[in-house]
């Protein structure tokens, strides 16, 4: 699991559950890889994500670096800014853990990279 | 001057794939022959960051997208079906792409921020009796209930919330699953969200393709607000 994924993933499925955002993530293995840089995409996903979650799990992993706790402005111009967001992005993975649902600490499991985010039938 | 048209490459994929998993078939191959036949359509006009394949099963087609647009995109695959999730993550790996999947029921775990900017399911359309729906493994990779779109329809309702404003969104439906009847569903989920967003539009297109082999007429419904 990438944080650009953690960053779209909530546990408000659960039955009781307001906004189960953001999940907390409990890491055992953490894979860090290469990926190509797309200085446009990163630019531009950035609007979409939750900056403040992306900065919390960064710096859980260890992984946060130099990257600012608040989003800086004009980013689009600043390559080696969009490198790092790119690095947490998509080159940290987390490959076992578990990832935590913050309003009920139901836990769900993250096994070989894949998060299991399935329910049971009275969870729901 | 020629014109060079963009091309769909379809993927390898494991040989040894689980029992459990629906290997790729004629279905899967229509739905790469649609998306193909749009490429062009999606890099000009959605130039989609953030793709998502509900059911990914083998993973061949989230892996087609993924190889096509690199690192333009990212590329997510989710799939009810354990034994799915890591076939789809050992095609994306076979095919060096980069595909991030999840184990989940439909988009049930997503935030639903209208962050989807391309999505595709190649849903269980099979027109079964609904109890065949709950039976799990491979049989809920093509068991539909009455209408052959219990699952779908699911989907459906929450459409509105998953796609971004520029956006599109492809479905394999065959004839008994009434894409007419697809269509105004849709229709009438987005009317209520749209009430609620002002200027979010839509349209629809249908793909007929007809397989003489098999006994349906696949059909590739296509959504998107920005026809």
């Amino acid at each position: 699991m990438k944080l650009l994924t953690h960053n779209m993933l909530s546990s408000k499925c659960l039955k009781g559950v307001v906004t189960g955002y953001p999940l907390t993530i409990i890491a055992k293995d953490v894979k860090v890889s290469e990926v190509d840089f797309n200085q446009e995409f990163v630019s531009r996903v950035l609007p979409k994500l939750d900056w403040n979650v992306l900065w919390k799990a960064a710096e859980r992993l260890g992984h946060v670096g130099e990257l600012p706790q608040t989003l800086i402005e004009n980013y689009e111009n600043d390559p080696e800014f969009l490198k790092k967001v790119h690095h947490v992005l998509l080159e940290v993975e987390v490959i076992n853990g578990e990832l935590v649902c913050p309003e009920t600490g139901r836990k769900f499991p993250i096994t070989s990279g894949i998060p299991n985010m399935l329910l049971n039938d009275d969870e729901v | 001057m020629s014109i060079s048209v963009p091309k769909l490459a379809t993927p390898d994929w494991s040989s040894d794939l689980s029992e459990n998993v629906y290997e790729p078939s004629e279905d899967s191959f229509l739905l790469l022959d649609a998306l193909e036949s749009d490429l062009h359509f999606i890099q000009e006009k959605i130039q989609p960051l953030v793709l998502l394949e509900v059911g990914s099963g083998s993973g061949v087609i989230i892996t087609a997208l993924s190889k096509f647009l690199a690192a333009r995109s990212f590329c997510m695959a989710v799939d009810i079906n354990w034994d799915a999730c890591v076939a789809t993550c050992e095609t994306a790996r076979i095919n060096d792409a980069q595909v991030d999947v999840i184990q989940m029921d439909l988009d049930s775990a997503l935030c639903l921020n209208n962050q989807v900017d391309l999505l595709v399911f190649n849903p269980p359309y099979v027109v079964t009796p609904d109890e065949e729906i709950e039976s799990g493994g491979i049989v809920a990779s093509w068991a539909g209930g009455k209408t052959g779109r219990q699952v779908l329809d699911r989907l459906l309702g929450n459409l509105s919330y998953l796609l971004s404003k520029n956006s599109v969104g492809y479905f394999v439906v065959i004839e008994e699953n009434q894409p007419e009847a697809i269509k105004v569903e849709i229709t009438i989920c987005w009317f209520y969200r749209g009430k609620q967003l002002r200027n979010v539009k839509f349209a629809t297109r249908l793909y007929p393709f007809c397989v003489s082999n098999l006994c349906y007429s696949f059909i590739s419904c296509l959504v998107s607000n920005v026809l």
